[in-house]
């Protein structure tokens, strides 16, 4: 089925999730932690470049570049360690949640009014219409 | 992973009863299914699956309160859907109507305007919370296709993130995960007459959904980012209300979209503002489906169907006043009828279960 495509990092095995470019959830968090590292490390570049060639920044003060540049190598490094990748991606661990949990149940279920056509013989009616394409 | 340590989500002891054991009877159980689907709106989550060949539906309101966790060692919590998040107390799903009276306070969204609301910063726990207790933990590897709204066209929003966080969550709850188009769901349940070929509206709280579907094939999809919500909110300020005070007219049974009247004058005025701001929305969409179907090169022989479905389209006579709408139009295409989905509240999670068991079956078959 075209929803299972391999994830295109060479060696994983793990099916591609949609809107992921072509990679599985795991391969794709890396590659986001990578590319924001490297973003962090560009800027950090610039601002140090900045302050050596002591371009004119309009209300910047030298003192005050160093501080920025100081407070972006501490925030990269601090990423370094412990890189949030929830900001992009969110991590849940659902075995992780727990509730407080109602003796009664929380949704309402209710049995549907039987349809003109059952559900199955419109899962092989829409089969035949696919293959029939 | 490397992340953060999960938020400290402390558990009532004396309520924790293991999800099992909260089942009535056998069909309330989703989590041994062959297939589920999984309708995830703004207003309402709703699940759907099969029990001896009949569908079963489950439905949360999606939203909650919010109060300070001290609050819960003064209240009986034992029959409310809660959850203890660091020092707060959320109240879940229908139970936060009630308890939004009692804190003086208004329902919050975990989404909003059909996609998980950068507003709330626990929106994801909460709604991990109610999607597990819609469909629980699998206890095999079924699919589960839930909705997923197409990108409005006049608002700057991407359902790329809501899509990939849904899609973490079910499959964290051990599902295969498969998204599916809310409005092309519609016409997997209700067009199979005609080939699923039609036209699905799926009118929500947070945006409208449009799908234009040939043999099964989403052609065009669209939504725009006004629903029942953009209605309330429009009606409300036009008129000096609050917007829940509109809403709660609007959800009533005898609410008319052909007439506005009402005993009292107050009320008889926000009816009148509802319906203009309804024919407001219609004509709206109306137009953009135009539009959108005109950018494309598809010629279809048959007429086409069109189905709406929706919280959003439950007001008395709505059918009828969408076709006065659509009649002013001249539109592109051939169309057949213009009509209700057998139940417009549960028409998305039913077509995305047909979607589901179609992917089940076809990994039996592989």
């Amino acid at each position: 089925m075209g929803d299972n495509r391999l994830c295109k990092t060479p060696g994983c095995t793990n099916v591609a999730i949609p809107g992921a470019k072509g990679y599985c959830s795991g391969c794709f968090e890396r590659i986001v932690k990578i590319q924001q590292i490297e973003l962090m490390e560009d800027i950090v570049k610039l601002l140090t470049q900045i302050l050596k060639e002591g371009l004119n920044v309009k209300g910047l003060e030298n003192k005050q570049v160093t501080q920025v540049v100081e407070q972006v190598e501490k925030h990269v490094e601090d990423r370094k360690i412990d890189f949030d990748v929830t900001d992009f991606i969110p991590s849940i661990d659902v075995s992780d949640v727990k509730v407080g949990e109602p003796k009664k149940e929380a949704a309402t279920t209710k049995k549907e009014k039987k349809k003109k056509k059952s559900v199955k013989s419109i899962v092989n009616k829409l089969k035949q219409v696919q293959e029939d394409k | 992973m490397a992340g953060k340590k999960p938020k400290d989500i402390k558990t009532e002891e004396m309520n924790k009863i293991p999800n099992d054991e909260l089942l009535i009877d056998e069909s309330s159980d989703s989590s041994n299914v062959e297939a589920v689907g999984l309708d995830v709106g703004t207003m309402n989550l709703v699940a759907a699956y099969l029990v001896n060949d009949d569908v079963v539906t489950k439905r949360i309101r999606n939203m909650f309160v919010q109060t300070d966790a001290e609050n819960a060692e003064t209240m009986d919590l034992t029959n409310i859907f809660h959850a203890i998040i660091e020092d707060q107390l959320y109240i879940l799903g229908d139970d936060a109507y009630n308890f939004a009276n009692i804190f003086g306070q208004t329902v919050r969204r975990p989404m909003k305007n059909g996609m998980i609301s950068p507003n709330e910063i626990d929106a994801l726990d909460i709604l991990t919370v109610m999607i597990k207790e819609l469909i629980g933990h699998a206890k095999k590897d079924s699919p589960v296709c839930f909705s997923i709204p197409a990108n409005p066209i006049d608002a700057d929003m991407n359902v790329t993130y809501h899509k990939n966080v849904l899609e973490r969550i079910v499959t964290t709850l051990g599902y295969k995960a498969v998204p599916f188009n809310e409005a092309a769901a519609i016409v997997l349940d209700e067009c199979a007459e005609t080939n699923f070929s039609g036209i699905g509206i799926s009118f929500g709280a947070g945006m409208t959904n449009v799908a234009i579907v040939y043999k099964s094939v989403p052609v065009v999809t669209f939504s725009v980012a006004r629903g029942g919500d953009w209605i309330d909110y429009n009606a409300a300020i036009s008129i000096g209300q609050i917007p829940n005070r509109v809403s709660v007219i609007k959800e009533r049974p005898d609410f008319d979209l052909t007439s506005f009247e009402a005993s009292k004058k107050k009320e008889r005025r926000i009816r009148e503002a509802l319906v203009y701001y309804y024919k407001d929305l219609l004509n709206y969409v109306i137009k953009n489906l135009i539009a959108e179907f005109n950018k494309i090169d598809l010629q279809i022989p048959d007429p086409l169907p069109i189905i709406v479905a929706g919280g959003t389209s439950k007001p008395k006579h709505f059918v009828e006043f969408f076709k006065e709408q659509f009649e002013n139009f001249e539109v592109p295409f051939e169309w057949a009828e213009i009509r209700h989905a057998e139940n417009p509240l549960t028409a998305v999670a039913s077509g995305c279960l047909v979607k589901a068991l179609q992917v089940s079956q076809e990994g039996e078959s592989d």
